[in-house]
């Protein structure tokens, strides 16, 4: 079986990751999949990496423009992390996927294991400075929790709305705050929506200034809906 | 050689290709209700709660309560009518809706853990109960 896992190029697989095969090709790789764990495994790798690459940040927009951005080394080291997690969260999901198959119904434990990363994401859509403090009060509990229990956790706070005043330059009572807590917790991103940030700049003419660190997303709600897609747990605070 | 096609497809169904979290129960209606803003969204959570179960009298509701949310879950909480919680929190549990309070919040704010309703049970964290709940395959409602 393993001279003939050969005779697959790798645009033949990355074609079939993409579904650009014909039926016939397609069918090919399919009867190939049958007891072949390394290429089953390949494809599965590529198909958390296509859809990583799909889900990526969009880079915010010019630091010229008083924009902030993360620094290169930082988000190279976000992008491998996130990278390499994935790739062993695919494994193992895999492997628990395969061993529970049949009790899946009754126990309806998506994979879900202490060592697997855990994946929350909070949604702010409020701007009142008391209720931007237990925000943080909230998520900083968590990633003390996550430390406490050494699982391994991606965090994401998506501001939209009146929310995007917790990230703004200037404007956010807790910038210090928050500075301190994304050195302190590297699985920690505060994300700011593009969408909110256009329709100030449209309605009100204010030109948004992220705190340093502070990443973009096109559309906050697309995120959540996205992220919820990919099986993280979602609060809106 | 179509034997074989057909076995193969049955061994890559479960590789991945499918998603592996597409595996819930049937008809799992599991809910939870999150509160953390205090007691006007507890009394839309109390009101939603009653309706959902008038509708799906088998749903499974957990409330999950932290920050300001747990208020109405203390000894002697009132709604701004001055009625208080404790009726409709025990006639909800009586149906099996649980209430679950932040033990983070109540050492944050300095509440005695005595002050909590009986009908409520304390988690060490509301939101890691939160995430816990949706993993396990939970809906997440917002009142």
């Amino acid at each position: 079986m393993s001279n003939e896992e050969q005779k697959f190029s790798d645009e033949f697989i990355n074609a079939f990751v993409d579904d650009q095969l014909t039926p016939e090709e397609k069918a090919q790789v399919y009867a190939r999949l049958s007891g072949n764990e390394a290429l089953s495994r390949q494809i599965c790798e590529l198909r958390k990496t296509r859809d990583l690459v799909q889900l990526a940040y969009k880079e915010p927009p010019m630091p010229a423009r008083g924009m902030a951005t993360l620094s290169a080394g930082r988000k190279i080291g976000l992008g491998v992390a996130a990278g390499l997690m994935l790739v062993i969260g695919g494994i193992s999901g895999w492997f628990l996927h395969q061993s529970h198959a049949p009790q899946n119904i009754a126990v309806a434990q998506p994979g879900v294991s202490a060592e697997e990363q855990a994946k929350v994401l909070f949604h702010v859509s409020d701007g009142n400075a008391k209720h931007l403090k237990s925000v943080l009060d909230d998520v900083e509990d968590l990633m003390k929790h996550y430390r406490r229990s050494h699982q391994n956790a991606r965090v994401e706070v998506i501001a939209n709305g009146e929310g995007l005043s917790l990230l703004l330059a200037g404007i956010s009572p807790y910038a210090e705050r928050i500075q301190k807590m994304q050195k302190e917790y590297h699985g920690l991103t505060f994300v700011a929506c593009q969408n909110t940030i256009d329709r100030y700049q449209q309605e009100l003419g204010l030109t948004a200034k992220l705190l340093p660190g502070v990443v973009t997303i096109d559309s906050g709600v697309a995120q959540i809906m996205r992220r919820q897609h990919q099986g993280w747990a979602y609060l809106q605070v | 050689m179509r034997k074989f096609f057909l076995l193969s497809l049955m061994a890559v169904l479960p590789l991945g290709l499918i998603p592996v979290n597409a595996g819930h129960a049937a008809g799992a209606n599991k809910v939870i209700y999150h509160v953390n803003l205090g007691n006007e969204q507890a009394s839309d959570a109390l009101r939603n709660i009653s309706n959902h179960l008038a509708v799906d009298p088998t749903a499974k509701i957990v409330v999950v309560t932290h920050s300001a949310g747990i208020d109405f879950l203390l000894e002697g909480a009132e709604d701004k009518n001055g009625n208080p919680y404790s009726g409709p929190v025990a006639a909800l549990a009586a149906k099996g809706v649980e209430f679950r309070v932040c033990k983070i919040t109540l050492e944050r704010r300095k509440i005695d853990p005595k002050k909590v309703i009986p009908e409520a049970k304390l988690v060490p964290s509301g939101v890691v109960e939160v995430t816990k709940l949706q993993q396990e395959g939970y809906a997440y409602l917002k009142p």
